[in-house]
């Protein structure tokens, strides 16, 4: 794989619902090693930026290279994709769970998980339906985190959870992935997540409108990241 | 990839439907049993006399109960394998469970293959199991009788499943080719209906907006019927042609059959470029229409 390729490159990025454009002409490139902050207030693109990603959704116009690679079982190989929803099943038990990563994805480390999930006192023969949402949401991470892929994509990690919980999540997060992949965090709770990201894209209505390093929001005389997302997104 | 696919899928719809066609074959051994017993009942009555009459009467009856009971909760036993089969297609690709699987690094060719070929084993397992248990209650069914014969019945069963098997019972020498086509024919029957619920569920849920399971089972049931209703309306001119050359100038026995076996080719012609129709369809959705909540 070409190292000097960024990690994710989006040309003209469109995709419609029907009449209602959910992402229009977006264009981004994200290289290697940088946590980046997908911001915005509800509505705004950044699940739907995600699922095209991850293959799964399909643009309307414009590209999508990942690594290089369009969309398709070679570039899932390489993307790590955390969604909003819990997805594995109920009946599943968090072993099965673990087995089902490692049969698919060669970049899944098993003792890394299993050291995380010690960490968070889960016991690997429990069903998912025992766990309590919070868990279940950490047992996911857990798995996603234990890929060694090249871009990580987390939709909401932090929103359903208290906040002792998200550190847990936000450390997990930042322990785990290795310096030469990238990480692309989408949340509308910034504060909680400002410390950790080098980069941000502000998301509005499909387009995108400030993409910027962190260092931005200071450089110009907003007290933090949160203090810029508040003001650019007020009602 | 494929192989662990098809494992994954296989071993799910194991969990539902081992334990559901090991409760079959008991109830089709139970029933057996209850045939044998009613015959051996009668041969009671027999040997007593009028004084339990009314008792061997009143359980003959109950056994008969049981039989007519176990027949129907067999017939359930397949339906319910078949809808096992499409609630796993439905909820692993297009509930939440579909952000796992449509991730995988697969293509949607395979993961279809995969819940194509689990689909069809179990379908073809339930039909093993339910024939076997309808033979078996037949056979014990036909002990009150006193006419057991199984040779007779079972294979004929077992061999009649497909619907121009049991147009073909009549027949009096089942071949091995016959016998062959028959199962062929079964299977091509099973991988379309199949197939067909596949394409149906997919395309209810890329095009409703809500209930979606309930737009899947009415597209299912719409494009059945109008396929029934093509096939038979090419069917039926096939009839008016073999009829024709029965009856008209060149009144010929050999036309006739020659008509009836085109019907009975463009059948399978049709059936296959629909299996490969609904096949490229369900790939596409899954491919390019698919949107997760």
């Amino acid at each position: 794989m070409d190292q000097t390729l960024p990690v994710l490159e989006c040309t003209e990025l469109t995709k419609s619902y029907g009449p209602t454009m959910a992402l229009s002409d977006l264009s981004l490139k994200v290289p290697r090693g940088r946590v980046v902050g997908l911001l915005g207030p509800n509505g705004s693109g950044k699940t739907t930026l995600m699922k095209l990603i991850c293959g799964l959704l399909t643009p309307t116009r414009g590209q999508i290279r990942v690594c290089g690679l369009a969309p398709g079982p070679q570039s899932k190989a390489i993307v790590s994709y955390l969604p909003e929803r819990t997805y594995l099943a109920p009946s599943m038990k968090v072993a099965a769970a673990l087995d089902y990563f490692a049969d698919f994805y060669t970049d899944f480390d098993r003792a890394a998980a299993l050291d995380m999930l010690a960490r968070l006192g889960v016991g690997t023969t429990q069903p998912m339906s025992a766990l309590s949402k919070g868990t279940k949401e950490k047992v996911q991470l857990v798995l996603v985190m234990a890929r060694r892929a090249s871009l990580y994509l987390l939709d909401e990690p932090i929103g359903g959870v208290d906040p002792a919980a998200r550190d847990y999540i936000l450390d997990t997060i930042i322990g785990n992935y290795h310096r030469d992949a990238s990480i692309i965090i989408s949340t509308h709770l910034v504060a909680d997540v400002e410390h950790i990201l080098d980069d941000f894209i502000f998301l509005r209505g499909g387009l995108v409108e400030k993409c910027a390093s962190v260092s931005f929001a200071q450089e110009a005389g907003y007290a933090s990241l949160d203090d810029l997302f508040r003001k650019e997104f007020r009602c | 990839m494929l192989k662990k696919l098809f494992r994954y899928d296989f071993k799910a719809l194991c969990r539902v439907l081992v334990p559901l066609h090991l409760a079959a074959v008991g109830v089709g051994v139970l029933a057996s049993l209850a045939g044998f017993a009613g015959y051996s009942l009668s041969e009671l009555s027999h040997a007593f006399g009028d004084t339990i009459d009314q008792l061997v009467t009143l359980l003959e009856g109950l056994a008969a109960l049981f039989i007519g009971l176990s027949m129907l909760l067999l017939f359930c036993a397949t339906v319910t394998t078949f809808v096992v089969v499409i609630v796993r297609f439905y909820r692993n690709l297009f509930t939440d469970e579909g952000y796992l699987t449509l991730t995988l690094p697969v293509t949607a060719g395979q993961i279809l293959t995969a819940k194509v070929l689990a689909g069809m084993l179990w379908m073809l397992i339930d039909a093993v199991v339910v024939l076997g248990c309808v033979g078996a209650v037949h056979a014990g069914a036909e002990g009150f009788t006193g006419d057991i014969s199984l040779a007779s019945s079972l294979p004929v069963w077992l061999l009649g499943f497909s619907t121009n098997g049991i147009a073909s019972l009549g027949e009096s020498d089942i071949t091995m080719l016959v016998a062959l086509r028959w199962w062929a024919q079964t299977v091509l029957q099973m991988l379309f209906t199949l197939l067909l619920a596949y394409v149906s569920f997919a395309l209810g849920a890329s095009l409703a907006k809500q209930h979606k399971v309930a737009a899947g089972v009415g597209l299912f049931i719409g494009i059945w019927w109008a396929y029934g209703m093509i096939v038979g309306a090419i069917d039926i001119c096939f009839v008016l042609m073999a009829s024709y050359a029965s009856t008209g100038f060149a009144a010929d026995t050999n036309v006739t059959d020659l008509v009836m076996g085109a019907m009975s080719a463009t059948s399978v012609v049709i059936q296959i470029a629909a299996v490969c129709g609904c096949w490229a369809l369900c790939t596409w959705l899954l491919k390019h229409r698919v949107n997760l909540a």
